[in-house]
């Protein structure tokens, strides 16, 4: 029952962050939110007993990719003329009708699930060991091949960003 | 032709191994001010403290006989004042904050007086200019370094003749 | 049963409600423990004026004079600030830093008859991930309090602390990856456990003894995350006057600069737990003390074991800051990437390297 009531609170919480990320004027408001939209989903995480997943959330995606681009909006600063106006374009009402069409859709599929009796979890259920099994036995492959995409990342920022010998002297 | 090799800055000056992992240079300068630390903690509540600090109001800073503190007008031995109102202080001043107004005695043998001598300390930058240009040595200036008032910015005739000792001559 | 009841409170409601009164009362003591430590160091004698009733107390109250002080004084707002943001950024350096403490053991179990107290407010399985995670998000008191008042050396400050809480965090992260290897756990309260046992019979088996880089990394590392000196960049104040809170005043600062003290006490909580034995007491363990003098002796005495370890790191901390000067830029951003990044990583690996070669698996 308790565990309900925080749901809808971090889900309704969650819903009105992801609004204002794209409702705010003001990008760092936008980047505030959305770390607020994070900590809601993370939230969620760990009232599902997901408690790894949640904390990786906070921690990666609000911790430090959110620091980033604060960084980033920080050094651009906007000023609101730089912004723009705000007006109604094509573009706009028609993208907003297609996120209305999802999720529509959506909540209709999922609605079939809504009441679905819920299994009793495995008490080792979102763990750390569980988690890393599951990673490393069941999914090893996948695993790796995105440990490589992310190494391949790092080694193109790197490259991209190295001064070549007598550069920009 | 002689030909100059370029020597980067670093070169030929780089610090010992030792003392660029820093580390154990850490550690010794954390030993000094251990050091400091345990002399002064073991001479805490006692008198022969190691400390430097002089406790202000309780203890004060001797010092030496040609401070230039607080002004003083001096007095002949008869009590009457020094001074003659000839404004070469005035001239000297280099931050201009000394006023005189001369005024005649009745008697015309004893020439004039300074009916007001007025000092704005808050100007005075105790440079010691009028001291020097006095012909009739009345200005001198005292050790006094506690001027602080809430009310006197301007030291007036009085004030600068009652304070201190009668003059030694 | 009413005893339930208790037991229940005083896990659930007291142990959350007095851990953050606590922690900022230490703060009063970090501060004095600066001051006078600073002074002593220094030659000087430090704060010894303020008293209550001539109860001086060798200076101890000046902390609370200070914090009274603030209290009454101005709040000042510039005029350009983003005023929302401009009040948020205090409250979002100070929770974080109170939350931490959280997860951090004070002590064993305490087992009264069939209640059993754990000495820890949440004792989460996945407790060291969680500080890593909540005191991430402790930076964005520092840049919003950069960015909000709209001022250029403001701007630089949390500029400054978000590229190097970002630098030293990956650095800080893996110098603990060697730890969990070692001790196979990341709930913190079994690492705790675990460093009671006796390496070669006599030598705890502490953290920083099986991981003594690891230490070393971490320490730097939480230097960098809590801007103690030699890594204050960010509110340098020769350079950028006092970098992020500057534009603040009255109680909005003194949260900045309470927020300092408790992370430095979070800080030195998880080194103590996680690398010099947390409430562990030497060649004492739980069982021991419990049967030489009951179980509530035991606790204490590892309540106070906890709290005179984290105090003595607290020390450090201040030791370090009056001995050595700041760091420029571009050290603090080589020494964070080239050396200890290579070094943390380098640590891993030995680490998991070494059970295979010794042939512990």
């Amino acid at each position: 029952m308790i565990q309900a009531i925080f749901f809808y609170v971090f889900a309704a919480s969650a819903v009105v962050m992801a609004l204002a990320v794209v409702s705010a004027r003001n990008p760092i408001y936008s980047a505030m939110a959305l770390i607020g939209c994070l900590l809601s989903v993370a939230s969620i995480f760990a009232l599902q007993s997901a408690h790894l997943m949640a904390l990786l959330q906070v921690m990666v995606y609000a911790g430090a990719i959110m620091v980033l681009i604060l960084f980033v909006l920080m050094l651009l600063n906007l000023s609101p003329q730089e912004l723009g106006e705000r007006r109604v374009t094509v573009r706009r009402v028609t993208g907003a009708y297609l996120i209305g069409a999802i999720v529509t859709l959506l909540m209709v599929r999922l609605t079939k699930h809504l009441w679905a009796p819920a299994s009793a979890l495995d008490p080792n259920f979102g763990t750390i060991e569980e988690v890393g099994m599951i990673l490393y036995t069941k999914y090893l492959l996948p695993f790796e091949m995105v440990s490589l995409l992310l190494l391949a990342a790092i080694i193109g920022a790197v490259v991209l960003t190295r001064k070549e010998k007598g550069d920009g002297q | 032709m002689i030909k100059i090799k370029p020597v980067s800055p670093l070169e030929g000056k780089r610090y010992p191994l030792r003392e660029r992992v820093y580390l154990i240079e850490i550690l010794k300068g954390m030993g000094l001010t251990l050091k400091h630390l345990v002399r002064n903690l073991a001479t805490y509540p006692t008198k022969n403290r190691t400390v430097v600090t002089i406790q202000y109001p309780e203890e004060k800073r001797e010092y030496s006989p040609r401070f230039r503190g607080k002004h003083r007008l001096k007095k002949n031995p008869d009590g009457s004042m020094r001074c003659v109102a000839c404004k070469l202080c005035v001239e000297n001043c280099p931050s201009h904050c000394i006023f005189v107004e001369p005024d005649a005695y009745p008697d015309p043998s004893r020439g004039n007086y300074p009916k007001r001598y007025e000092i704005d300390i808050t100007r005075c930058i105790f440079c010691g200019f009028c001291v020097e240009a006095c012909p009739k040595d009345a200005i001198e200036m005292t050790e006094v370094s506690e001027m602080g008032d809430s009310v006197r910015a301007v030291f007036d005739r009085d004030f600068l003749l009652a304070d201190g000792k009668e003059p030694a001559s | 049963m009413w005893i339930d009841y208790l037991v229940w409170t005083l896990q659930n409601l007291l142990f959350p409600l007095v851990i953050p009164v606590v922690l900022l009362t230490g703060v009063i003591l970090a501060v004095w423990v600066e001051r006078r430590g600073a002074a002593f160091i220094q030659d000087r004698v430090g704060p010894n004026r303020v008293h209550i009733f001539g109860f001086r107390n060798a200076g101890l109250m000046q902390p609370i004079a200070d914090a009274l002080k603030l209290l009454v004084k101005e709040e000042f707002m510039p005029e350009k600030a983003d005023r929302f943001l401009f009040f948020l950024a205090p409250a979002l350096s100070m929770i974080p830093a109170l939350l931490t403490f959280m997860v951090i053991p004070f002590g064993d179990v305490l087992v009264l008859g069939k209640y059993e107290i754990p000495l820890q407010v949440a004792d989460l399985n996945v407790g060291v991930l969680f500080i890593f995670a909540i005191a991430s998000l402790g930076v964005f008191g520092v840049v919003l309090g950069g960015w909000s008042p709209d001022n250029k050396y403001s701007i630089l400050g949390g500029l400054r602390s978000s590229a190097q809480m970002i630098s030293y965090e990956i650095s800080m992260g893996l110098s603990i990856i060697g730890i969990l290897i070692v001790f196979e756990s990341v709930r913190l309260n079994d690492i705790v456990q675990m460093q009671g046992d006796l390496l070669f019979g006599f030598l705890p088996r502490w953290g920083i003894v099986v991981q003594p880089v690891g230490f070393l990394l971490f320490f730097i590392a939480a230097l960098a995350e809590t801007n103690r000196i030699p890594f204050d960049l960010p509110e340098a104040e020769a350079e950028i006057v006092a970098g992020y809170h500057l534009e603040y005043s009255s109680f909005k600062f003194s949260m900045f600069f309470m927020a300092e003290y408790v992370n430095m006490m979070v800080a030195s909580g998880f080194i103590v737990s996680l690398f010099l034995g947390g409430w562990q007491i030497p060649w004492a363990p739980t069982e021991m003390l419990v049967e030489w003098k009951g179980p509530l002796v035991a606790a204490a005495l590892q309540v106070g074991m906890f709290v005179f370890k984290l105090w003595f790191l607290m020390w450090v901390f201040v030791w370090i800051r009056w001995t050595l000067p700041r760091f420029r830029y571009d050290q603090l951003m080589s020494l964070g990437w080239r050396v200890m990044l290579p070094l943390a990583l380098a640590n891993i690996f030995v680490t998991s390297i070494v059970p295979f070669v010794l042939g512990v698996y």
